[in-house]
C-alpha cells in the first residue's frame, strides 16, 4: 500500500469511530431535553434539540466518510485509538458547548468551550455566568458531561454503539484508562459503568436524605443530590450554585461529598478487586498507600499552618475549611468550601504551596481523577529507594524490587522511567501555565495555583479564572485541561499523525 | 442490575475505609485546634 493510501485509510478509521462517538454524545442530549420538558423549560428544550441536530448530522457525516472501515475493526492500530480519543474530545468540546452558547449564560463561544472542556476533563472551573439561575436542563447537561467524562466518553460511545470490538482496548488506552478488568473491553466498560451506577444510586439517595434534612423540597433535593453526587464521584467539582458546596451550609452534606469524592478518586481496578472480595487490596495497593500518606501529610501540614492564624477557631471549622479543601485538591475534585480570594488573602504562601503540590499529585490512575497520580508517585519513590539501596549494597548482590498494584509487580527501570517522564510532562505543562499567568499580570502564587488546578484537572480557583481573563490564558487552560486528562500520549499521537499526513501530501505535490 | 453479597460487602468496605481515614484526620485536627 502506498504512503498516501495509508494516510487515507487512517483518516477513514479515525473519522468512522470519532463519528460514532459524536453520534453517541448527541443521543445523550435526550436527557436534558426530557429534563426541560419535565421542568417546563421550553426555550432550553429548543436549545438542546438544535444542538442535538447539529451534533447528530456531523456525527453521521464522519461515519459516512469512514464507511469503508465497517467490518474491518481489526485494522485499528494503537495510533488510531489514541487519535480517535484525542480528536473526539476536541470535536465534542465544540459541539457540547452549543447549548451553553444558546442559553445566553456565557459571554462568548470560547467561554462555553472552556466550561465544556472543564466538565469533560472533570476539572470544574466555571466561566458560565449566573449559575443560580441556570435552567434545570443546562444544569443536568453540565453535571452529566462531568460524570460521563470521568468514566470515559469514547469508551462509553464505542462500547454501546459499535458492534465490532476487536480494536476497543486501543480506544480505551487512548482515553487514559489502560486497565483490563476482564479480557474484553466491553466487559471492562460494563464493570466500570456498573460500579459507577451503583454508587450513583446509593450516593444520590444519601444526599437526597441529607437535602431533605436541610429543608430542601423533595424534587429540589433530588436534583441537588444527583448534581453533587455526579460531581463528587467524577472528582469534577461543579455545583448548581455560585457558592459551590458552601450553598448548603452543612457539615453533613460536605462530609458525604468528601466520602464520595475520595472513593471516586480510586482506581476502577481497585473497586473491582474489593467488590470481588479481595479486601486486603484496599490496604496493600501502592496507590492507596501513596494517597493515604500524601493526603494525610498535606492535611496535617495545612491544619498545623492555619491553626496558628486564628482564622478557624475550632476543630469543626478547621476541618470544614482546611481538611475539606486539601482533600478536594488532592483528589482533584475542586469543591470549594472557601471563596476563591480567601486562599490568596488568608492562606499565605505556605498554604498555597501545600495546595499546589496536592493538586499536582492528584488521585489514582484509571480513575476519574487527574494529576500525575499516586501510582506514578509511588513507583518513582520506590525507584529512588531501590537505587539508594543498590548503591549501599554489595556490587555482587542482585536484588529484585517489587510493589503491589493488584498483584506483585517487579519494579523495572523502564517502568520508573515511564512514570518519571509523565511526571516531567505534567511539570512542564504546569511551568508554562505559571509563566503565562505571570506574563498576563497575575502574581506568581496566583498563577501557580491556577496552573496546577488546570494541569491536575482540579477546579479550585484562586480568582484568576473569570470571564475577564485574557483569551490566551483561556485557550492555554483549555489545552492544559485536555492534555492533563488524556495524559499527553493521545494528543502527541494525534499531532504526530497530522504532521505525517501533511508531510506526505507536501511530498506528493513536489513530485 | 443485581449485586451479590460479596459486592455489597466490597462497597461497604470502601465506604468504611474512607470514613476511618476521615475520622483519623478529624482526630488530628482536634489535637491542633486545642
Amino acid at each position: 500500500m502506498k504512503n498516501s493510501e495509508i494516510s487515507v485509510r487512517s483518516a477513514e478509521i479515525i473519522s468512522y469511530y470519532a463519528g460514532f462517538v459524536i453520534l453517541g454524545t448527541s443521543m445523550l442530549m435526550v436527557i436534558p431535553v426530557v429534563t426541560a420538558i419535565l421542568s417546563r423549560e421550553w426555550i432550553p428544550m429548543l436549545d438542546f434539540i438544535i444542538s442535538m441536530a447539529i451534533a447528530a448530522s456531523l456525527g453521521l457525516i464522519f461515519v459516512l466518510l469512514g464507511r469503508r472501515t465497517k467490518g474491518h475493526s481489526s485494522s485499528v492500530q494503537w495510533k488510531h485509538g489514541f487519535a480517535v480519543a484525542a480528536l473526539s474530545w476536541v470535536m465534542l468540546m465544540f459541539l457540547c458547548s452549543i447549548p451553553y452558547l444558546l442559553s445566553g449564560h456565557t459571554y462568548s463561544y470560547l467561554d462555553a468551550c472552556f466550561d465544556v472542556m472543564s466538565g469533560f476533563t472533570t476539572t470544574g472551573l466555571v466561566l458560565t455566568q449566573d449559575l443560580d439561575h441556570l435552567s434545570n436542563a443546562l444544569n443536568m447537561w453540565r453535571h452529566m458531561l462531568t460524570f460521563i467524562g470521568g468514566q470515559g466518553m469514547v469508551v462509553l460511545a464505542l462500547t454501546f454503539i459499535v458492534k465490532e470490538s476487536s480494536g476497543g482496548y486501543k480506544f480505551y488506552v487512548g482515553e487514559g484508562k489502560d486497565i483490563a478488568l476482564v479480557p474484553n473491553v466491553k466487559g471492562t466498560a460494563r464493570i466500570i459503568w456498573k460500579i459507577s451506577i451503583v454508587y450513583l444510586l446509593f450516593g444520590t439517595l444519601v444526599l437526597w436524605i441529607a437535602g431533605l434534612l436541610l429543608g430542601l423540597n423533595p424534587a429540589s433535593s433530588l436534583l441537588h443530590a444527583i448534581y453533587i453526587f455526579e460531581s463528587a464521584w467524577s472528582t469534577g467539582g461543579f455545583a448548581p450554585n455560585t457558592q459551590n458546596i458552601m450553598y448548603y451550609h452543612s457539615f453533613l452534606y460536605e462530609a458525604i461529598a468528601m466520602v464520595f469524592f475520595i472513593i471516586g478518586s480510586f482506581n476502577f481496578g481497585l473497586h473491582y478487586a474489593v467488590w470481588q472480595g479481595k479486601r486486603k487490596e484496599f490496604v496493600r495497593n501502592i496507590e492507596i498507600q501513596s494517597f493515604a500518606i500524601t493526603a494525610f501529610l498535606a492535611s496535617v501540614l495545612a491544619v498545623a499552618a492555619l491553626s496558628k492564624t486564628g482564622l478557624y477557631p475550632d476543630a469543626v471549622s478547621l476541618y470544614r475549611r482546611v481538611v475539606f479543601n486539601v482533600l478536594s485538591a488532592h483528589t482533584t475534585t475542586g469543591f470549594g468550601s472557601l471563596y476563591a480570594r480567601q486562599f490568596a488573602l488568608q492562606w499565605g504562601d505556605g498554604g498555597i504551596l501545600i495546595m499546589v503540590i496536592a493538586m499536582l499529585i492528584g488521585g489514582s490512575a484509571c480513575s476519574t481523577a487527574g494529576g500525575f497520580k499516586g501510582l506514578r508517585v509511588g513507583i518513582v519513590f520506590k525507584g529512588i529507594i531501590a537505587d539508594v539501596k543498590k548503591l549501599l549494597s554489595s556490587e555482587r548482590s542482585m536484588r529484585v524490587y517489587k510493589f503491589h498494584y493488584m498483584k506483585d509487580i517487579v519494579l523495572e527501570d523502564g517502568l520508573v522511567r515511564a512514570s518519571a517522564l509523565i511526571i516531567i510532562c505534567y511539570m512542564v505543562l504546569f511551568g508554562i501555565g505559571t509563566l503565562l499567568g505571570t506574563f498576563c499580570g497575575y502574581s506568581l502564587a496566583d498563577s501557580a495555583f491556577e496552573a496546577s488546578s488546570v494541569t491536575g484537572n482540579v477546579g479550585l480557583s484562586i480568582g484568576v479564572t473569570s470571564a475577564s481573563m485574557p483569551a490566551v490564558l483561556k485557550i492555554y487552560y483549555i489545552f492544559a485541561m485536555y492534555l492533563g486528562r488524556l495524559e499527553f500520549l493521545s494528543v502527541f499521537a494525534l499531532i504526530g499523525m497530522a504532521i505525517t499526513g501533511v508531510k506526505r501530501i507536501w511530498k506528493r505535490k513536489q513530485i | 442490575m443485581r449485586l451479590s453479597k460479596t459486592e455489597i460487602i466490597g462497597l461497604l468496605t470502601e465506604i468504611f475505609g474512607v470514613l476511618v481515614f476521615l475520622a483519623v484526620l478529624f482526630a488530628v485536627t482536634l489535637l491542633f485546634a486545642r
